[in-house]
Protein backbone atom coordinates (compact mmCIF):
# COMPACT_ATOMS: atom_id res chain seq x y z
CA UNK A 1 0.00 0.00 0.00
CA UNK A 2 1.26 3.58 -0.76
CA UNK A 3 1.68 6.16 1.65
CA UNK A 4 -0.76 8.08 -0.55
CA UNK A 5 -3.51 5.67 -0.24
CA UNK A 6 -2.66 5.30 3.16
CA UNK A 7 -3.28 8.72 3.45
CA UNK A 8 -6.45 9.09 1.32
CA UNK A 9 -7.97 6.15 3.57
CA UNK A 10 -7.23 7.88 6.67
CA UNK A 11 -8.31 11.00 5.43
CA UNK A 12 -11.67 9.69 4.48
CA UNK A 13 -11.96 8.05 8.14
CA UNK A 14 -10.77 11.02 10.19
CA UNK A 15 -13.49 13.13 7.89
CA UNK A 16 -16.13 10.54 8.85
CA UNK A 17 -15.12 10.34 12.82
CA UNK A 18 -14.67 13.55 12.80
CA UNK A 19 -18.49 14.30 12.14
CA UNK A 20 -19.47 12.03 15.08
CA UNK A 21 -16.72 14.24 17.09
CA UNK A 22 -18.97 17.30 15.48
CA UNK A 23 -22.23 15.75 17.12
CA UNK A 24 -20.63 14.83 20.55
CA UNK A 25 -19.15 18.26 21.30
CA UNK A 26 -22.45 20.22 20.21
CA UNK A 27 -24.40 19.21 23.76
CA UNK A 28 -21.54 20.63 25.42
CA UNK A 29 -20.92 23.76 23.90
CA UNK A 30 -24.54 24.89 24.71
CA UNK A 31 -23.70 24.01 28.52
CA UNK A 32 -20.99 25.46 28.59
CA UNK A 33 -21.78 28.53 26.80
CA UNK A 34 -25.27 29.23 28.20
CA UNK A 35 -24.63 27.92 32.19
CA UNK A 36 -20.73 28.59 32.35
CA UNK A 37 -20.89 25.28 33.64
CA UNK A 38 -18.45 23.09 32.76
CA UNK A 39 -20.03 19.49 32.46
CA UNK A 40 -17.09 16.82 33.74
CA UNK A 41 -19.53 14.30 33.30
CA UNK A 42 -19.86 14.97 29.58
CA UNK A 43 -18.05 11.87 28.58
CA UNK A 44 -20.69 9.63 31.10
CA UNK A 45 -23.58 11.65 29.53
CA UNK A 46 -22.36 9.99 25.90
CA UNK A 47 -21.81 6.72 27.11
CA UNK A 48 -25.27 6.86 28.25
CA UNK A 49 -27.11 7.02 25.31
CA UNK A 50 -24.50 4.37 23.63
CA UNK A 51 -25.55 1.92 26.44
CA UNK A 52 -29.40 2.57 26.15
CA UNK A 53 -28.87 1.95 22.58
CA UNK A 54 -27.10 -1.08 23.22
CA UNK A 55 -29.05 -2.65 25.81
CA UNK A 56 -32.56 -1.91 24.11
CA UNK A 57 -30.52 -3.63 20.90
CA UNK A 58 -29.48 -6.67 22.74
CA UNK A 59 -31.53 -7.55 25.42
CA UNK A 60 -35.02 -6.21 23.82
CA UNK A 61 -33.97 -6.69 19.73
CA UNK A 62 -34.99 -2.76 19.65
CA UNK A 63 -33.97 -1.36 15.87
CA UNK A 64 -31.24 1.16 16.90
CA UNK A 65 -33.02 3.37 14.46
CA UNK A 66 -35.83 3.60 16.95
CA UNK A 67 -33.46 3.40 20.42
CA UNK A 68 -31.48 5.90 19.54
CA UNK A 69 -34.79 8.45 20.23
CA UNK A 70 -34.95 6.37 23.66
CA UNK A 71 -31.33 7.61 23.79
CA UNK A 72 -32.23 11.03 24.10
CA UNK A 73 -35.03 10.42 26.37
CA UNK A 74 -33.02 9.26 28.33
CA UNK A 75 -30.19 12.30 27.99
CA UNK A 76 -32.93 14.63 28.30
CA UNK A 77 -34.21 12.93 31.76
CA UNK A 78 -30.27 12.90 33.10
CA UNK A 79 -30.23 16.59 32.38
CA UNK A 80 -33.21 17.21 33.91
CA UNK A 81 -32.09 15.09 37.29
CA UNK A 82 -28.41 16.68 36.99
CA UNK A 83 -30.04 20.14 36.58
CA UNK A 84 -32.47 19.86 39.60
CA UNK A 85 -30.18 17.67 42.23
CA UNK A 86 -27.05 19.57 41.20
CA UNK A 87 -27.43 22.94 39.76
CA UNK A 88 -30.61 24.68 40.55
CA UNK A 89 -29.37 25.41 43.90
CA UNK A 90 -26.19 27.28 42.76
CA UNK A 91 -27.19 28.52 39.22
CA UNK A 92 -30.62 29.23 40.11
CA UNK A 93 -29.84 31.66 43.16
CA UNK A 94 -27.23 33.64 41.69
CA UNK A 95 -27.28 37.06 41.71
CA UNK A 96 -27.29 37.99 38.04
CA UNK A 97 -25.35 41.15 38.33
CA UNK A 98 -22.72 39.59 40.73
CA UNK A 99 -22.71 36.34 38.95
CA UNK A 100 -19.65 34.10 39.39
CA UNK A 101 -19.04 30.93 37.78
CA UNK A 102 -19.07 28.81 41.04
CA UNK A 103 -16.16 26.81 41.59
CA UNK A 104 -19.58 24.23 43.53
CA UNK A 105 -20.78 23.11 39.90
CA UNK A 106 -17.85 21.98 38.65
CA UNK A 107 -17.50 19.73 42.13
CA UNK A 108 -20.76 18.17 41.69
CA UNK A 109 -20.43 17.53 37.72
CA UNK A 110 -17.05 15.61 39.22
CA UNK A 111 -19.27 13.70 41.35
CA UNK A 112 -22.23 12.96 38.96
CA UNK A 113 -19.11 11.91 36.60
CA UNK A 114 -17.61 9.31 39.09
CA UNK A 115 -20.90 7.89 40.25
CA UNK A 116 -22.02 7.23 36.70
CA UNK A 117 -18.67 5.86 35.75
CA UNK A 118 -19.13 3.39 38.60
CA UNK A 119 -22.26 2.35 37.76
CA UNK A 120 -21.69 1.56 34.10
CA UNK A 121 -18.30 -0.42 35.12
CA UNK A 122 -20.18 -2.59 37.87
CA UNK A 123 -23.20 -3.37 35.08
CA UNK A 124 -20.71 -4.34 32.05
CA UNK A 125 -17.76 -5.71 34.22
CA UNK A 126 -15.94 -2.86 31.94
CA UNK A 127 -16.22 -5.28 28.99
CA UNK A 128 -16.95 -4.05 25.60
CA UNK A 129 -21.14 -3.59 25.18
CA UNK A 130 -22.66 -2.35 22.10
CA UNK A 131 -25.02 -3.19 19.07
CA UNK A 132 -21.85 -4.92 17.19
CA UNK A 133 -22.21 -5.76 13.80
CA UNK A 134 -25.89 -4.24 13.36
CA UNK A 135 -26.32 -2.79 10.13
CA UNK A 136 -29.11 -0.11 8.29
CA UNK A 137 -28.10 -2.43 4.87
CA UNK A 138 -27.61 -5.74 3.54
CA UNK A 139 -24.40 -4.61 3.12
CA UNK A 140 -22.04 -3.88 5.80
CA UNK A 141 -19.18 -2.15 3.79
CA UNK A 142 -19.06 0.04 0.25
CA UNK A 143 -16.22 -0.37 -1.58
CA UNK A 144 -14.95 3.22 -3.08
CA UNK A 145 -11.86 1.87 -4.67
CA UNK A 146 -9.58 2.37 -2.40
CA UNK A 147 -10.98 1.31 0.42
CA UNK A 148 -14.29 0.36 1.80
CA UNK A 149 -15.80 1.60 4.25
CA UNK A 150 -18.50 0.82 7.10
CA UNK A 151 -22.11 1.32 6.41
CA UNK A 152 -22.42 1.87 9.82
CA UNK A 153 -19.85 4.97 9.62
CA UNK A 154 -21.79 6.41 6.54
CA UNK A 155 -25.00 5.94 8.98
CA UNK A 156 -23.17 7.97 11.47
CA UNK A 157 -21.86 10.42 9.88
CA UNK A 158 -24.73 11.74 8.01
CA UNK A 159 -27.09 11.22 11.19
CA UNK A 160 -24.90 13.56 13.19
CA UNK A 161 -25.16 15.99 10.11
CA UNK A 162 -29.03 16.10 10.17
CA UNK A 163 -29.42 15.98 14.32
CA UNK A 164 -26.98 19.10 14.28
CA UNK A 165 -28.42 20.64 11.64
CA UNK A 166 -32.09 20.58 13.23
CA UNK A 167 -30.52 21.83 17.04
CA UNK A 168 -28.82 24.43 14.95
CA UNK A 169 -32.39 25.43 13.56
CA UNK A 170 -33.69 25.23 16.46
CA UNK A 171 -31.20 27.54 18.78
CA UNK A 172 -31.29 29.78 15.35
CA UNK A 173 -34.49 30.05 14.28
CA UNK A 174 -37.31 29.42 17.38
CA UNK A 175 -38.26 31.87 20.01
CA UNK A 176 -36.72 29.84 22.58
CA UNK A 177 -33.47 29.18 20.66
CA UNK A 178 -33.05 32.93 20.28
CA UNK A 179 -33.52 33.02 24.16
CA UNK A 180 -30.98 30.78 24.94
CA UNK A 181 -28.96 33.22 22.89
CA UNK A 182 -29.91 35.83 24.43
CA UNK A 183 -29.07 34.71 27.69
CA UNK A 184 -25.77 32.80 26.89
CA UNK A 185 -24.43 36.26 25.36
CA UNK A 186 -26.03 38.25 28.29
CA UNK A 187 -28.49 37.13 30.67
CA UNK A 188 -29.09 40.04 32.53
CA UNK A 189 -30.47 42.07 29.31
CA UNK A 190 -32.09 38.67 28.75
CA UNK A 191 -33.99 39.09 32.23
CA UNK A 192 -34.94 42.72 31.34
CA UNK A 193 -36.77 42.02 28.28
CA UNK A 194 -38.52 39.57 29.96
CA UNK A 195 -36.64 35.97 29.90
CA UNK A 196 -36.79 33.72 32.55
CA UNK A 197 -33.21 32.93 33.05
CA UNK A 198 -33.40 30.36 35.15
CA UNK A 199 -35.74 28.23 33.09
CA UNK A 200 -33.87 29.01 29.99
CA UNK A 201 -30.72 27.35 32.18
CA UNK A 202 -32.52 24.55 33.17
CA UNK A 203 -34.08 23.85 29.56
CA UNK A 204 -30.12 24.41 27.92
CA UNK A 205 -29.36 21.34 30.61
CA UNK A 206 -31.76 19.43 29.62
CA UNK A 207 -31.29 20.19 26.04
CA UNK A 208 -27.69 19.64 26.26
CA UNK A 209 -27.52 16.64 27.74
CA UNK A 210 -30.03 14.90 25.82
CA UNK A 211 -28.30 15.91 22.60
CA UNK A 212 -24.65 13.81 23.99
CA UNK A 213 -26.51 11.00 25.27
CA UNK A 214 -27.73 11.27 21.59
CA UNK A 215 -24.70 11.80 20.27
CA UNK A 216 -23.65 8.57 22.71
CA UNK A 217 -25.75 6.55 19.80
CA UNK A 218 -24.04 7.75 16.95
CA UNK A 219 -20.65 7.05 19.36
CA UNK A 220 -21.33 3.21 19.55
CA UNK A 221 -22.98 3.01 15.71
CA UNK A 222 -19.45 4.35 15.15
CA UNK A 223 -17.06 2.12 17.14
CA UNK A 224 -19.46 -0.85 17.61
CA UNK A 225 -18.28 -1.38 21.27
CA UNK A 226 -17.78 1.03 24.29
CA UNK A 227 -16.03 0.34 27.65
CA UNK A 228 -16.80 3.27 29.88
CA UNK A 229 -12.95 4.16 29.44
CA UNK A 230 -13.58 5.52 26.27
CA UNK A 231 -14.71 8.55 27.95
CA UNK A 232 -11.80 9.31 28.87
CA UNK A 233 -10.76 9.67 25.00
CA UNK A 234 -14.13 11.13 23.89
CA UNK A 235 -14.69 14.17 26.84
CA UNK A 236 -11.06 15.48 26.16
CA UNK A 237 -11.29 16.02 22.82
CA UNK A 238 -14.83 17.70 23.08
CA UNK A 239 -13.43 20.04 25.18
CA UNK A 240 -10.82 20.43 22.68
CA UNK A 241 -12.74 20.80 19.72
CA UNK A 242 -15.45 22.90 21.80
CA UNK A 243 -12.49 25.34 22.34
CA UNK A 244 -11.29 25.44 18.55
CA UNK A 245 -15.14 26.23 17.12
CA UNK A 246 -15.92 28.78 20.05
CA UNK A 247 -17.90 28.46 22.56
CA UNK A 248 -21.41 27.84 22.39
CA UNK A 249 -21.26 27.85 18.94
CA UNK A 250 -23.18 24.92 17.36
CA UNK A 251 -21.86 25.14 13.24
CA UNK A 252 -18.08 26.06 14.76
CA UNK A 253 -18.05 22.93 16.88
CA UNK A 254 -19.42 20.43 14.08
CA UNK A 255 -16.86 21.81 11.73
CA UNK A 256 -14.00 21.93 14.64
CA UNK A 257 -14.85 18.29 14.95
CA UNK A 258 -14.15 17.39 11.56
CA UNK A 259 -10.77 19.64 11.67
CA UNK A 260 -9.69 17.25 14.73
CA UNK A 261 -11.31 13.90 13.18
CA UNK A 262 -9.24 14.70 9.85
CA UNK A 263 -6.26 16.06 11.74
CA UNK A 264 -6.06 12.80 13.96
CA UNK A 265 -6.19 10.97 10.48
CA UNK A 266 -3.31 12.62 8.65
CA UNK A 267 -1.00 12.55 11.57
CA UNK A 268 -1.87 8.99 12.06
CA UNK A 269 -0.11 8.60 8.88
CA UNK A 270 2.50 11.20 9.16
CA UNK A 271 3.66 9.61 12.71
CA UNK A 272 3.42 5.72 10.89
CA UNK A 273 5.71 6.50 9.00
CA UNK A 274 7.87 8.73 10.83
CA UNK A 275 7.99 7.01 13.71
CA UNK A 276 6.00 3.68 14.20
CA UNK A 277 2.43 2.49 13.43
CA UNK A 278 2.05 1.11 17.05
CA UNK A 279 2.73 4.95 18.36
CA UNK A 280 0.72 6.39 15.98
CA UNK A 281 -2.69 6.38 17.68
CA UNK A 282 -1.72 7.99 20.59
CA UNK A 283 0.46 10.57 19.06
CA UNK A 284 -2.06 11.37 16.38
CA UNK A 285 -4.59 11.75 19.47
CA UNK A 286 -1.88 14.43 21.04
CA UNK A 287 -2.33 16.71 18.34
CA UNK A 288 -5.47 17.15 18.58
CA UNK A 289 -4.18 18.34 22.18
CA UNK A 290 -1.89 20.63 20.81
CA UNK A 291 -4.36 22.45 18.29
CA UNK A 292 -5.86 23.06 21.72
CA UNK A 293 -2.66 24.84 22.91
CA UNK A 294 -2.69 26.50 19.38
CA UNK A 295 -6.37 27.86 19.80
CA UNK A 296 -5.35 29.20 23.20
CA UNK A 297 -2.65 31.07 22.18
CA UNK A 298 -3.49 32.47 18.91
CA UNK A 299 -7.32 33.03 18.78
CA UNK A 300 -8.97 32.21 22.54
CA UNK A 301 -12.26 32.93 21.32
CA UNK A 302 -12.12 30.00 18.91
CA UNK A 303 -12.95 30.31 14.92
CA UNK A 304 -16.58 31.21 15.39
CA UNK A 305 -16.49 32.76 18.52
CA UNK A 306 -17.25 36.33 19.72
CA UNK A 307 -14.58 38.18 20.47
CA UNK A 308 -15.19 39.65 23.74
CA UNK B 1 -50.37 59.18 40.06
CA UNK B 2 -47.35 57.61 41.55
CA UNK B 3 -46.70 54.78 38.79
CA UNK B 4 -43.78 54.00 40.67
CA UNK B 5 -42.29 54.81 44.32
CA UNK B 6 -39.67 53.73 45.94
CA UNK B 7 -39.83 54.19 49.81
CA UNK B 8 -36.96 54.19 52.05
CA UNK B 9 -34.76 51.98 50.40
CA UNK B 10 -31.69 50.40 51.40
CA UNK B 11 -29.19 48.09 49.48
CA UNK B 12 -25.84 46.90 47.69
CA UNK B 13 -23.76 44.29 47.04
CA UNK B 14 -22.81 41.89 49.17
CA UNK B 15 -21.47 43.46 52.81
CA UNK B 16 -21.21 46.73 51.40
CA UNK B 17 -24.60 49.16 51.83
CA UNK B 18 -24.87 51.53 48.84
CA UNK B 19 -28.23 53.18 49.11
CA UNK B 20 -29.54 54.84 52.19
CA UNK B 21 -32.82 55.14 52.81
CA UNK B 22 -34.03 56.28 49.25
CA UNK B 23 -37.29 58.09 48.27
CA UNK B 24 -38.58 58.28 44.91
CA UNK B 25 -41.89 58.55 43.28
CA UNK B 26 -42.19 58.81 39.65
CA UNK B 27 -45.44 60.14 37.93
CA UNK B 28 -47.26 59.34 35.20
CA UNK B 29 -46.55 60.54 31.65
CA UNK B 30 -43.48 62.33 32.70
CA UNK B 31 -39.97 62.19 32.83
CA UNK B 32 -37.95 62.10 36.23
CA UNK B 33 -34.36 62.84 36.21
CA UNK B 34 -31.99 61.24 38.61
CA UNK B 35 -28.45 62.99 38.80
CA UNK B 36 -25.29 62.31 40.45
CA UNK B 37 -22.17 61.98 39.93
CA UNK B 38 -20.26 58.62 39.40
CA UNK B 39 -20.53 56.13 41.94
CA UNK B 40 -23.26 57.88 43.27
CA UNK B 41 -25.63 55.05 43.19
CA UNK B 42 -28.04 55.75 40.08
CA UNK B 43 -27.88 52.80 38.70
CA UNK B 44 -27.92 50.33 41.83
CA UNK B 45 -31.74 52.31 42.03
CA UNK B 46 -32.41 51.48 38.72
CA UNK B 47 -31.18 47.92 39.47
CA UNK B 48 -32.83 47.50 42.63
CA UNK B 49 -36.21 48.53 40.79
CA UNK B 50 -35.86 46.37 38.30
CA UNK B 51 -34.93 43.58 40.46
CA UNK B 52 -31.28 42.55 39.20
CA UNK B 53 -30.83 43.17 43.09
CA UNK B 54 -32.95 43.05 46.15
CA UNK B 55 -33.90 45.27 48.19
CA UNK B 56 -32.26 44.92 52.08
CA UNK B 57 -34.80 47.25 53.64
CA UNK B 58 -37.67 49.63 52.14
CA UNK B 59 -40.61 48.91 49.69
CA UNK B 60 -40.87 49.29 45.56
CA UNK B 61 -44.45 49.98 44.94
CA UNK B 62 -45.87 49.60 40.75
CA UNK B 63 -48.82 50.75 40.29
CA UNK B 64 -50.03 50.94 44.19
CA UNK B 65 -48.69 47.46 44.78
CA UNK B 66 -45.26 45.79 46.21
CA UNK B 67 -43.48 44.38 43.83
CA UNK B 68 -40.25 44.38 45.91
CA UNK B 69 -40.15 40.07 45.35
CA UNK B 70 -40.60 39.75 42.34
CA UNK B 71 -37.83 38.81 39.65
CA UNK B 72 -36.66 40.81 37.33
CA UNK B 73 -38.74 39.09 33.78
CA UNK B 74 -42.04 39.47 35.71
CA UNK B 75 -41.29 42.90 36.35
CA UNK B 76 -40.53 43.03 32.47
CA UNK B 77 -43.61 41.39 32.15
CA UNK B 78 -45.24 43.95 34.29
CA UNK B 79 -44.08 46.98 31.87
CA UNK B 80 -41.03 47.87 33.82
CA UNK B 81 -38.48 48.03 31.19
CA UNK B 82 -34.98 49.53 31.06
CA UNK B 83 -32.28 50.28 28.73
CA UNK B 84 -29.07 49.30 30.76
CA UNK B 85 -25.68 51.41 30.95
CA UNK B 86 -23.35 50.40 28.85
CA UNK B 87 -26.45 48.99 26.20
CA UNK B 88 -25.99 45.19 26.81
CA UNK B 89 -26.64 44.02 23.06
CA UNK B 90 -26.39 40.66 22.33
CA UNK B 91 -23.16 41.42 20.38
CA UNK B 92 -24.04 37.69 18.14
CA UNK B 93 -27.98 38.47 17.25
CA UNK B 94 -29.13 40.68 14.54
CA UNK B 95 -30.98 44.17 14.84
CA UNK B 96 -34.23 42.60 13.83
CA UNK B 97 -33.50 39.71 16.75
CA UNK B 98 -32.78 42.19 18.90
CA UNK B 99 -36.53 43.87 17.96
CA UNK B 100 -38.02 40.81 18.69
CA UNK B 101 -36.43 39.10 21.98
CA UNK B 102 -37.70 43.18 23.13
CA UNK B 103 -40.89 41.77 22.83
CA UNK B 104 -40.31 38.42 24.72
CA UNK B 105 -42.97 39.42 26.96
CA UNK B 106 -46.96 38.27 26.36
CA UNK B 107 -48.40 42.04 26.92
CA UNK B 108 -45.41 43.38 24.55
CA UNK B 109 -45.93 40.31 22.01
CA UNK B 110 -49.95 41.94 21.71
CA UNK B 111 -48.57 44.83 20.41
CA UNK B 112 -45.59 44.45 18.08
CA UNK B 113 -46.72 45.35 14.67
CA UNK B 114 -47.73 49.05 16.61
CA UNK B 115 -44.56 49.11 18.33
CA UNK B 116 -42.44 47.91 15.54
CA UNK B 117 -43.28 50.48 12.72
CA UNK B 118 -43.21 53.48 15.83
CA UNK B 119 -39.52 52.04 16.17
CA UNK B 120 -38.60 52.25 12.36
CA UNK B 121 -40.09 55.64 12.52
CA UNK B 122 -38.07 57.10 15.45
CA UNK B 123 -34.93 55.13 14.07
CA UNK B 124 -35.34 54.07 9.85
CA UNK B 125 -31.31 52.71 10.23
CA UNK B 126 -32.49 50.07 12.17
CA UNK B 127 -35.07 48.76 9.22
CA UNK B 128 -32.11 48.93 6.85
CA UNK B 129 -29.86 47.36 9.07
CA UNK B 130 -32.10 44.35 10.30
CA UNK B 131 -30.23 41.80 9.46
CA UNK B 132 -26.83 43.33 10.95
CA UNK B 133 -25.27 41.56 13.67
CA UNK B 134 -25.63 44.39 16.77
CA UNK B 135 -21.42 43.43 17.68
CA UNK B 136 -20.71 45.35 14.37
CA UNK B 137 -22.70 48.62 14.76
CA UNK B 138 -21.37 51.66 15.70
CA UNK B 139 -21.82 53.21 18.93
CA UNK B 140 -24.63 55.47 18.00
CA UNK B 141 -26.38 52.90 16.54
CA UNK B 142 -26.09 50.65 19.34
CA UNK B 143 -27.27 53.01 21.33
CA UNK B 144 -30.37 53.27 19.06
CA UNK B 145 -31.20 49.54 19.10
CA UNK B 146 -30.75 49.55 22.47
CA UNK B 147 -33.77 52.19 22.97
CA UNK B 148 -35.31 50.05 20.52
CA UNK B 149 -35.55 47.15 22.16
CA UNK B 150 -36.73 48.71 25.14
CA UNK B 151 -39.51 50.35 23.30
CA UNK B 152 -40.40 46.99 21.59
CA UNK B 153 -41.40 45.87 25.27
CA UNK B 154 -44.22 48.12 25.53
CA UNK B 155 -43.10 50.27 28.68
CA UNK B 156 -45.18 51.34 31.04
CA UNK B 157 -41.93 52.50 32.81
CA UNK B 158 -38.74 53.01 30.85
CA UNK B 159 -36.08 53.46 32.90
CA UNK B 160 -32.94 54.85 30.95
CA UNK B 161 -29.36 54.47 32.49
CA UNK B 162 -26.58 57.49 30.82
CA UNK B 163 -28.30 56.89 27.16
CA UNK B 164 -25.39 59.24 26.15
CA UNK B 165 -23.03 58.19 27.55
CA UNK B 166 -19.37 57.70 25.35
CA UNK B 167 -21.62 59.28 22.10
CA UNK B 168 -20.66 61.70 19.28
CA UNK B 169 -21.94 65.15 20.36
CA UNK B 170 -24.80 64.70 17.08
CA UNK B 171 -25.59 61.44 18.48
CA UNK B 172 -26.44 63.12 21.90
CA UNK B 173 -28.93 65.60 20.80
CA UNK B 174 -30.78 62.32 18.56
CA UNK B 175 -31.57 60.81 21.52
CA UNK B 176 -32.31 64.14 23.38
CA UNK B 177 -34.56 64.16 20.95
CA UNK B 178 -35.86 60.54 20.93
CA UNK B 179 -36.59 61.19 24.84
CA UNK B 180 -38.77 63.87 23.90
CA UNK B 181 -40.89 61.89 21.30
CA UNK B 182 -41.17 58.79 23.83
CA UNK B 183 -42.64 61.64 26.31
CA UNK B 184 -45.31 62.52 23.70
CA UNK B 185 -45.93 59.00 22.91
CA UNK B 186 -46.89 59.44 27.12
CA UNK B 187 -44.27 56.99 28.25
CA UNK B 188 -43.57 57.40 31.49
CA UNK B 189 -39.49 58.03 31.62
CA UNK B 190 -37.02 57.88 34.55
CA UNK B 191 -34.25 58.82 33.27
CA UNK B 192 -30.15 58.59 34.64
CA UNK B 193 -28.13 61.30 33.14
CA UNK B 194 -24.36 62.81 33.55
CA UNK B 195 -25.29 65.02 30.59
CA UNK B 196 -27.08 67.91 33.46
CA UNK B 197 -28.16 70.50 30.49
CA UNK B 198 -30.10 68.37 28.48
CA UNK B 199 -31.09 66.31 31.64
CA UNK B 200 -33.02 69.36 32.97
CA UNK B 201 -34.26 70.95 30.01
CA UNK B 202 -36.39 67.34 28.98
CA UNK B 203 -37.18 66.35 32.99
CA UNK B 204 -39.96 67.66 34.51
CA UNK B 205 -39.02 67.08 37.93
CA UNK B 206 -35.80 65.86 38.88
CA UNK B 207 -33.70 64.02 41.90
CA UNK B 208 -30.00 65.03 42.96
CA UNK B 209 -28.35 61.57 44.83
CA UNK B 210 -24.96 61.79 46.62
CA UNK B 211 -23.21 59.12 48.24
CA UNK B 212 -26.41 56.80 48.08
CA UNK B 213 -28.76 59.27 49.55
CA UNK B 214 -31.19 61.73 47.69
CA UNK B 215 -30.06 65.07 48.33
CA UNK B 216 -32.46 67.69 46.85
CA UNK B 217 -35.60 67.16 44.54
CA UNK B 218 -38.05 68.99 42.62
CA UNK B 219 -39.31 70.74 39.78
CA UNK B 220 -36.84 70.62 37.25
CA UNK B 221 -36.88 74.61 37.17
CA UNK B 222 -36.52 74.96 40.16
CA UNK B 223 -33.95 72.32 40.63
CA UNK B 224 -31.68 74.29 37.81
CA UNK B 225 -32.11 77.19 40.05
CA UNK B 226 -30.51 75.95 42.96
CA UNK B 227 -26.72 76.58 44.29
CA UNK B 228 -26.13 73.19 44.74
CA UNK B 229 -26.74 72.39 41.15
CA UNK B 230 -25.04 75.69 39.63
CA UNK B 231 -21.97 74.88 42.09
CA UNK B 232 -21.34 71.32 41.94
CA UNK B 233 -23.13 70.44 38.51
CA UNK B 234 -23.17 73.09 36.12
CA UNK B 235 -20.10 75.04 37.53
CA UNK B 236 -21.27 78.63 37.68
N1 LIG C 1 -21.75 44.79 40.61
C1 LIG C 1 -21.25 45.47 41.65
N2 LIG C 1 -20.63 44.83 42.65
C2 LIG C 1 -20.12 45.49 43.71
N3 LIG C 1 -20.18 46.83 43.85
C3 LIG C 1 -20.78 47.56 42.89
C4 LIG C 1 -21.34 46.92 41.73
N4 LIG C 1 -21.87 47.88 40.95
C5 LIG C 1 -21.65 49.04 41.58
N5 LIG C 1 -20.99 48.88 42.75
C6 LIG C 1 -20.61 49.94 43.69
O1 LIG C 1 -21.76 50.62 44.11
C7 LIG C 1 -21.53 52.02 44.19
C8 LIG C 1 -22.58 52.75 43.37
O2 LIG C 1 -22.43 52.38 42.01
P1 LIG C 1 -23.46 52.74 40.89
O3 LIG C 1 -23.06 51.95 39.71
O4 LIG C 1 -24.83 52.61 41.38
O5 LIG C 1 -23.13 54.27 40.64
P2 LIG C 1 -23.63 55.25 39.51
O6 LIG C 1 -24.24 56.41 40.19
O7 LIG C 1 -24.46 54.53 38.53
O8 LIG C 1 -22.26 55.70 38.84
P3 LIG C 1 -21.85 55.95 37.31
O9 LIG C 1 -22.26 57.33 36.99
O10 LIG C 1 -20.38 55.79 37.31
O11 LIG C 1 -22.54 54.93 36.49
C9 LIG C 1 -20.12 52.25 43.71
O12 LIG C 1 -19.30 52.41 44.84
C10 LIG C 1 -19.76 50.97 43.00
O13 LIG C 1 -18.38 50.70 43.15
MG1 LIG D 1 -24.22 54.01 36.57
Amino acid sequence: MTILTDLLINLTSGFLWGTVLGAVSVGLTLIWGVMKVVNLAHGESILLGAYVVSALYLFLNVDPLLAMFVALVSGLLLGFAIYWLGLHKIIGHVDVVTLRIEMSTLLEMFAISIILYNIYSFLTRSEPFGIGIWHLTPISYINLGYMSIQVNHLTAAALSLVATFIIYQFISKTPTGKAIRAVMQDSQAAALVGINPVRIKMLTTVISIGFTAFSGFLVVLYESAVVPSISYKYAPLAFTIVVLGGLGSIIGSYIAGIIIGVTYGVSKVIFSVLVSKNASDPLALTMAFIILVLTLLLKPEGLFGVKR
Amino acid sequence: MALLEVKDLDTGYGESQVLWGVNLRVDEGGVTLLLGSNGAGKTTTLRAITGLIKPWRGEIRFMDRDISTKPTHERAGEGIIMVPEGRRLWPDMTVYEHLEMGAYTERARNRFEDNLDFVYQLFPVLRERRDQLAGTMSGGEQQMLAIARAIMGDPKILLMDEPSLGLAPSIVIQVFNTISQLKERGITILLVEQNVHMGLSVADYAYIIENGRIVLEGPSDEVSQTDLIKKSYLGI
